[in-house]
Formats: C-alpha cells, structure tokens, sequence
C-alpha cells in the first residue's frame, strides 16, 4: 500500500514536470521563435457568408452593448447575419432582440419558449444553425464586444479550405475591478498571448473557445450538430475538427472584450461548469486521441495533455492527501528528497491554467506593468481551482456512469448596458 | 546560456558542493540562538545526503509530544475554524480554502495524537533533519526554476541578474530564519505542529517569494521596455 | 528572546511580503484594460491617406507658409516653380501644388513630400515618403525610404527599393530587380506595359452548376486533370500541368504548381509555393514561407481584391499581372526568368 502511495506521488512528480517542460517550450516559443503568419493580412474583397450566433439567457443587461457592437462591424451586411437566440428568458431579453430585429433587416430571432424543450447553448446553436444561411457561423457570448473589423478577421481564415474553426483572443474589460478580475486577466493573457499563440506557431491544436470564435456550418452539422449532452461544445468541437483533420486556428489579433467573473462565487460555479464540460469530452475523447491517424506525433502529446487539463488539479489534490497519509506513516524521506522540491515547484509553476513565467511572457508582450504584483496571489487561487475542478470532475464522473441529463447554468453578469443608449450605426 | 553558465550554474554548484560548510554555519549559528533561548540541550548532528559530497549538518534539540489535553483542544479549534472559514469572508475564498486546507492537516495531526500518539513516527530531531535535507534542495530547484524563467522571460541586461541574485538571497535568508523559528515553534509549542508547518507553511513560500520577486523585476522591465523609442501605432 | 524576536520578524515579513505586493497593486491607479482600438478598419493605403488627412487638415490651420504642423512643427520646401538640382539634400518637407514634380537625381530627401499633380522622381534619388494626388513614376535605383502612394498609377522602373509600403489607387506597374515589402493596387503588373488580355477563365457560364464543396485528400494531382472542390494535402502537394481545380488547395508542406494549371480559388501552404508559368489562381496566395510566382501567371480576379501574403519572401516574375495587396515579412523582389529558374531548383 505504501509502496502504491509512494508510485501515485513519483507519478504526480512526473506529469507536473511534463505541463512544466511544456510550458516553458511554448513561453520560448512564443518569445524567441519565428511567430507564424495569422490569416488577418489578407485582403479578400470576397468573403463568405457568415451567421452570427448570439445565444442568451435573461442577458437583458448587456445585449444592447453587443448589438451596437455587431451593427457597427465592417462586414458587408449582404453577406451578414445576426441570429439572436432567445433561450426561455425571463427577462427583457426577447423584447430587446425582437426591438432590434424590426429596426435592422440583417438581424433575425429565434425564441426557444416551450418549458419542454432542452434548454442551454449547444441546443440553441443547434437551432440557430438550422434556421441560418451562412457558410461559417462566429459565435459570440452576450457580455463580449466586437470590435469593428473582428468579424472580417475571423472569417478570412476560412479562405484555406483546411481550416475548421477560428479562435479569437478575449480581454477582460473590468480588468482592474477587483483581485479576482485582475488575476483573470493575467491568467488570460497567459493562456491567450503566449498558450495558444505558441500552440498555433507550433502546428499543435489550438482550443476554440466557444466564443470570439468562428466555424463552418457543415462540418459541425455533418457530425450530427453539437452534442446537446455535452456542456463544453466548444472543447468538444475542438477535438471532433481536430480529430477529423481539420485546423483550429488561433488569431492573436481577432482581440475582443468580455466580462469575467467579479465574484469567487460566480468564478468557482464556472471552473466547475468548465471542468465537467471539459471531462466530459475527456471520457468521450480520451481513446479516440490515442490512437487516430490524423494527429502527428506531438499534436496527439498536446492533445492528450489538453484533454487532461481538467483532471490533473483533481490529482494533485489527490497527491497532496497521498503526502498527508505518508507523512503519517512516517515516508518523510520521500517528502524530502530533491524532487519533492520540484513537485511543489512544478505545481506552483503551472498551478492556474497558465503558469507564472508564461504569464510574465504574455504580460511583458502586452506591456502590462502594475498588474503583475499580484502574481503571488495566484498561488493561492490554485488551491480555490482545484476544490471547483475537482467537483466539476466528479459532476462529470456521475453524469458519465448515469448519463443524467445535464442542466446548463450560464455565468452571472455584472455589467449593465443603458436601454436608452442604443445607438445608430450607421 | 552566458547567463546560464556564469550565474545560474556555479550557483546551483554552490549549493551543490559546499551544503557540507554552508549547513554547519547554519547549524552552528541557529543552534547559538536556540541554546540562548531555550535554556535546553542543543547538539549539531550530521547526516549523509549526496554520496560522495559530505555530509549535511542539523540541530538537534529536545521536543515534546502534546498532552491529550492540548491535542483535543487543537482538534476543535481546528473544526471550528473550518466550519467558520466556509462562511466567512466571501471575498478572500482563495485564500479561506488555503488556510481551510491548512486547518485540515493540523485536525488530522491532532486526531493522530489524540488516538495513537506513540505512533508518531518523528522527533523533532528528524524534522530538523529533514527539514535541512529539504531545504538544501530547495536552494537548488529554486536556483534552477528562477534561472531558466528569469533568462527566458527578462531581456538581457541588470533586471535578469538582479532578480536572480535578489531571488536566490531570499531563499537562503528565508530558509535561515525559518529552521531556526520552526525549531523553537516545535519545541515551545510541541511536535503537534509538525505537520502544518511542513505542509501549508513550508516550500510554498520559498516559490511565493521567488514569484514576487520575478513579478517585481518584470514590471520593472515591462516599464524600461515601454520606455523605449519607436511607440508607434500601427492600425496594422 | 530578542533575537529570536527580530529573527521571527524577518521570517514573517519575508513571507508575507508576496502578499501584501498584490495589495499594493489593487491600490494602484490606471490599471486599463488591454486597448483594443475598436473602431479600427485596415487599409492598405493607410500610410498615404493618414499622411494626406493630417497634411490636409495642417494646411488648413497654416499660418506660416515655411511651417506646418503634423506631428511637430515641420519646415516646408515649396516646390512649385522651383528647379531642384541633382545631388540636392533636402530636410522639409515638400509639397508641390501647381505644378508637376520633376525630383532630380541623385537626390536625398529626408522628410514626406506631397504632390497634387504628377511626379517623376529621377534615378537613383532617395525619398522617405511620397504621396502623390495623380500618377507618380520612379526611374532607375531609386530608393524610398518607408511608403510611396499615387492616387491613379504608380509606375516603378528597374531596380527600385520600394521600402515599405508601395500602394495606388488604380494600377501598379513595376520592372525587374525592384525590392519591395507590400504592393496595394486595383491591378499590378510585373512590367511596365501592362500586360495579359488572356480572357478571363475563371468566370462561370450561367448554365453551369456551382463548384462543389467536396475535399480530396491527396498529393498529386495528375496532368490535365479537373478536380470539382478543394485539394488538401497532409504534406507536400503537386498540381502537375494544366489541371483544374475548381475550389481551393491547401498543404501543410511545400506546394508547386505547374504551368498552365488553374485554381480557382485559394491557394495555402504552410511551406513554400512555387507557381510555374502561364497559372491563373482565382483567390488569394498564402503561404507561411516562400512564394515563386512564374512569368504570364494572374493572381486575383479583376474587380476584386485579392491577396499574396508570405512569411518570408515573395519573387514575382516579370509579365504577371495581380490583383490587390501583395505582402510578405521580409524583402520581395521581381525577378526575371533565369533568377526564377535558379530561385526555383532549390525548392520542392
């Protein structure tokens, strides 16, 4: 047994330093290799048509700001559409789309109303991508706001007829609102600026986010849709493209605003939301990675270790009990050999979902500067992670075992848009 | 790899080959402190660590195991605080699952000395063993881990020197301090609090202190690197 | 004890100084989010155009003829009716407003001119920017510094350094051996005398169905062969001569197409591309190293903007003619045949 305890430890050790090596191949990379070219420097007169996507619920308090953002984008309307989702809100929320929409032509509705009907984002894209006619769908959250020529530089990519879907770059607009919205916006630059940035340089797979992202139509519809059991559709696209052949492409550019979370409440209930979505797609997809023919040999190595994202905290707290029960049973000399100092190094390396030194990196690229003094604090957030994650993990375990029906919560917002100040945009 | 080579590796050779000098000096002097305030034996043992390197030098000094008495009241003021930090302070709920965490390893040493106390496998003697066995490690991983990020991340220049020298120095003073303040925690205050100080008040520390001292650096670069010429903006 | 007093201290304050630096950050001031210039639109004229809006909007405010003010107060050299002689420095900046701009040889200008009839800059002259109302004609060797901009046609004779940015607003004609980053024009041709009166292929008949969305995977494709989708290839990939494809190709290696061949739509690669002669491609070119483009091939599609994108470099043989923005992050050039061969035979 203690034997067993010692390996599970070693074994942590060992999957730490892997996240670790790899994050410092992706901070170099993002930092002193040859960065590649994006799809935004090209000028193409002729784009696709596109649908924009625009799922909520009881989001009456930020959609105008998203509206006026969308009707000022650069994208010739004959080849734009806004499909605004209305999924069974409460709120003003109908009232407002069905304002717009009898303003603006290119805006059109869909309220999802029937008590009987599934509710939450895979279903409502599901319907959305029904009713639309656009080759490539841009999906975009209710608290995001796109900047004027995002929209064009999300769908020149799809000018490469291997490319999937498109991932942009999100900012924290509230920022610098508290400690939490500060260190999200630090995480985000880690993940964003330097993770994916180096996974696109590198021909591994970057993540499409779910939103401030694009995707065409048919492929997604070709598999059936997106899967309405699933919470993280957008991680499950991602490994469906990926796993078929196709490229997910990162643009550091396609940069666009969001809202992130001013609560621990509020940010603890969406880790968990993320985490068993992401496990979920884990189970799902785990097998599949290892052993399709389509990855690459350190594509499948970035795939594995993706997927893995959201188990590896769930383990590590299941290291640190491993440590508590051999520091009882009197196993201290493991506990001070030279590598226990590289097990806590590496967890608080990589600790958050990017590790310090990336997000030095990304801070660095972005010209951030005060910002970074509450670094540290991240250490501490890991530990709030892991307790959320884990439970995610075991919310995906009991949805797997059970295949219970998954019921889907949407982050709280805290922003709120000016109902009067709907502006013209023309 | 200048950096590397002229820096970060004698450094981490330093550490490697004179553990022998450095931990008798750090014996000798926390041993100083400890015999002027405690009034009780204190010794210098040496155990082998790296063949073929030396040995590491440690205090040994006389502790005491906690009475039942001592060890139930920790156990419920440990239950306490847990049930307390679940509801308190909304705001800080990073840090309530730390300390949280932290109350967890203290109930469960004080459930161990509670229910089976002669099973306690350590003395205070074997933490200071072990804790200077850590911490010679520590030394080193912390010179590796802060070198590699500090010349990947800092341009070339004073910052990358000065906060690997800087991050370096406060692992050694910190590491200092704290055997010699832990040593007397245990020995005032019994092996009760073992646990908790090698598991929530330890190496995490040594890495808080090297982060903030790379976040203070990089800032410094991130503004010199501001500063610079040729701010244009370009739409594209 | 107050030793071990002091020593506890020390210990406390340097544990808890991590912590209390993030508190010193929320007090800080200023923290912005990440600018995002929202309402920007890319331009490839934008040099030019934000050159001529602030020069414009200066004039109007000018009080002084011998100054403006643009980003500083600048001196200005009013060259109307003034003949400049070869071998001239000149420090201010120009402006010609009556007249056409004749610019000498062999002359250095240091700062933007502006011209609201024809120029015609003289050999081996270095300019550092140049925005002119109407045409505009570089002779032999000239160097421009960072952008050049005409309003109707830029026509660049041999052997130019275009630095920057060379861009028009109707056409673009360029010689052998000129070096350039980015060309933006309606239509761009490889050689002065515009070229190419190949009729249009690439339109479809009314009768004729829409190309079909399908994807081949493959590496080759054969001979005089019409492929109705898009080719995608795992690694290297040939179109051999005179296929057809009706869609878009894409390789994750090195791509080379063969003359008289047809793309209609896009071509992609993350290795090099190398177009032989006689190709016509419908869409954009983009390629993550190198692009070789041949003699009598057409990028792009009249009315429309297309693009020529790599990373590293692009040759454009002489007697091509493209359609829109042609970028790249390192020096371009336009070679001839013998240097395409020579460029050519060390790719795949």
């Amino acid at each position: 047994m203690v034997a067993i305890m010692k390996l599970y430890f070693i074994i942590m050790i060992i999957v730490m330093l892997v996240y670790m090596v790899r994050h410092i191949i992706f901070t170099y990379n993002r930092l002193y290799s040859q960065q590649r070219l994006s799809y935004r420097d090209i000028y193409d007169s002729d784009l696709p048509k596109i649908t924009v996507l625009l799922p909520m619920h009881n989001e009456g308090r930020v959609i105008t700001m998203l509206f006026d953002a969308l009707l000022k984008c650069d994208y010739d309307w004959d080849k734009l559409e806004i499909i605004a989702i209305d999924d069974h809100s409460v709120d003003a929320t109908g009232q407002i789309i069905d304002q717009y929409s009898s303003k603006y032509p290119i805006i059109r509705t869909l309220h999802r109303t029937d008590p009987d009907q599934r509710r939450g984002k895979p279903v409502a894209l599901n319907e959305g991508m029904v009713m639309s006619t656009g080759e490539i769908m841009i999906v975009f959250d209710a608290d995001y706001r796109p900047s004027k020529n995002l929209l064009k530089k999300l769908a020149t990519a799809f000018n490469d007829p291997q490319v999937g879907a498109v991932m942009g770059r999100v900012i924290p607009l509230n920022a610098s609102k508290n400690t939490l919205t500060n260190l999200l916006n630090l995480e985000r630059t880690g993940g964003y600026q330097v993770d994916q940035q180096a996974r696109y340089n590198m021909r591994l797979l970057p993540q499409y986010g779910g939103t401030v992202g694009a995707f065409r139509k048919s492929l997604i519809l070709h598999g059936g849709g997106f899967d309405e059991h699933i919470l993280a559709e957008d991680t499950e696209l991602t490994y469906r493209f990926a796993l078929d052949g196709w490229h997910i492409v990162y643009d550091n550019s396609a940069e666009c605003y969001e809202e992130a979370p001013e609560s621990w409440d509020a940010r603890g209930k969406q880790v968990r939301r993320w985490s068993r979505g992401h496990n979920e797609v884990m189970f799902r997809y785990l097998g599949k990675t290892l052993t399709v023919n389509r990855l690459s040999f350190f594509q499948r190595i970035d795939a594995v270790l993706l997927l893995l994202v959201y188990i590896v905290p769930f383990l590590l707290g299941l290291a640190f009990l491993d440590c508590i029960a051999l520091f009882f049973l009197g196993e201290m000399d493991i506990l001070t050999g030279w590598w226990i100092v590289l097990f806590v190094g590496a967890f608080n390396a990589w600790g958050n979902f990017a590790p310090f030194y990336e997000i030095a990196a990304g801070a660095l690229l972005d010209g951030m500067k005060d910002e970074l003094l509450v670094l540290p604090a991240m250490c501490f957030s890991f530990y709030f992670y892991m307790w959320h994650i884990s439970l995610g993990f075991f919310d995906a375990v009991v949805d797997t075992i059970t295949q219970r029906h998954v019921e889907w919560v949407k982050t709280d917002r805290f922003f709120e848009s000016d109902p009067d100040e709907t502006e013209n945009p023309t | 790899m200048l950096f590397l080579g002229i820096f970060v590796l004698p450094t981490l050779c330093l550490f490697l080959f004179f553990y022998p000098t450095i931990t008798i000096s750090l014996s000798s002097w926390g041993a100083a402190i400890l015999r002027a305030t405690t009034k009780t034996v204190v010794n210098i043992e040496s155990v082998r660590f790296i063949p073929g390197l030396g040995e590491a030098s440690f205090i040994s000094i006389e502790g005491t195991t906690p009475t039942f008495t001592h060890s139930l009241v920790n156990a419920i003021i440990s239950v306490f605080f847990i049930l307390l930090s679940t509801q308190i302070n909304r705001n800080n709920r990073p840090l309530m699952i730390y300390l949280s965490m932290g109350l967890f390893v203290h109930l469960v040493s004080s459930l161990f000395f509670l229910v089976i106390p002669d099973l306690f496998p350590y003395t205070i003697q074997d933490y200071s063993r072990l804790y200077i066995l850590q911490q010679i490690g520590t030394w080193m991983t912390i010179t590796v881990i802060s070198g590699l990020a500090t010349n990947l991340v800092l341009p070339t220049g004073g910052y990358k020197y000065a906060a690997f020298i800087v991050t370096v120095l406060f692992s050694f003073i910190f590491g200092c301090v704290r055997y010699v303040i832990y040593l007397y925690l245990l020995y005032r205050f019994t092996v009760l609090y073992m646990a908790a100080l090698y598991f929530i008040f330890g190496v995490l520390y040594d890495f808080l202190g090297m982060i903030a001292i790379y976040a203070i650096f990089v800032r410094g670069a991130s503004y010199r690197m501001s500063s610079n010429a040729g701010k244009g903006e370009w739409q594209w | 004890m107050t030793l071990l007093f002091v020593i506890f201290c020390i210990m406390l304050s340097l544990m808890l100084f991590p912590l209390l630096l993030g508190r010193y950050s929320r007090g800080s001031e200023g923290q912005e989010p990440l600018f995002i210039k929202v309402d920007n639109t890319k331009d490839p004229r934008y040099f030019a155009k934000s050159f001529r809006e602030k020069l414009l909007s200066a004039r109007d405010k000018q009080q002084d003829d011998s100054v403006l003010h643009l980003s500083k107060a600048e001196k200005v050299f009013l060259a109307d009716g003034v003949e400049l002689s070869p071998y001239s420095e000149i420090n201010e900046v120009v402006l010609a407003t009556r007249a056409p701009l004749d610019i000498p040889a062999h002359c250095v200008f240091q700062k933007e001119i502006y011209s609201e009839k024809d120029v015609r800059v003289r050999a081996r002259t270095t300019i550092r920017a140049l925005a002119g109302m109407e045409n505009v004609k570089l002779d032999r060797g000239v160097r421009v510094v960072r952008w050049i901009d005409a309003e109707n046609t830029l026509s660049i004779f041999e052997d130019c350094d275009l630095g920057i940015s060379a861009t028009a607003g109707k056409r673009i004609t360029i010689e052998f051996g000129c070096t350039f980053q980015r060309l933006y024009a309606p239509e761009i041709h490889s050689r002065i005398e515009p070229w190419d009166e190949r009729e249009m292929p690439l339109e479809h008949k009314a009768d004729e169905m829409p190309a079909s969305d399908r994807v081949y995977h493959q590496q080759r494709v054969p001979a005089h062969e019409r492929i109705d989708g898009s080719v995608i290839s795992n690694g290297d990939l040939t179109l051999e001569q005179n296929c057809e494809i009706t869609q878009s190709v894409h390789a994750d290696k090195n791509l080379r197409i063969c003359s008289g061949s047809i793309v209609r739509k896009n071509v992609f690669a993350d290795g090099d591309i190398v177009i032989e002669d006689n190709v016509i491609i419908g869409g954009n070119v983009f390629s993550q190293k190198d692009i070789l483009i041949g003699t009598h091939c057409r990028v792009g599609t009249l009315g429309q903007t297309k693009s020529i994108i790599a990373r590293n470099c692009i040759a454009l043989s002489q007697d091509s003619t493209f359609y829109g923005y042609i970028g790249s992050e390192m020096p371009s050039r336009i070679v001839n045949q013998e240097l395409f061969f020579e460029l050519m035979s060390n790719r795949y």
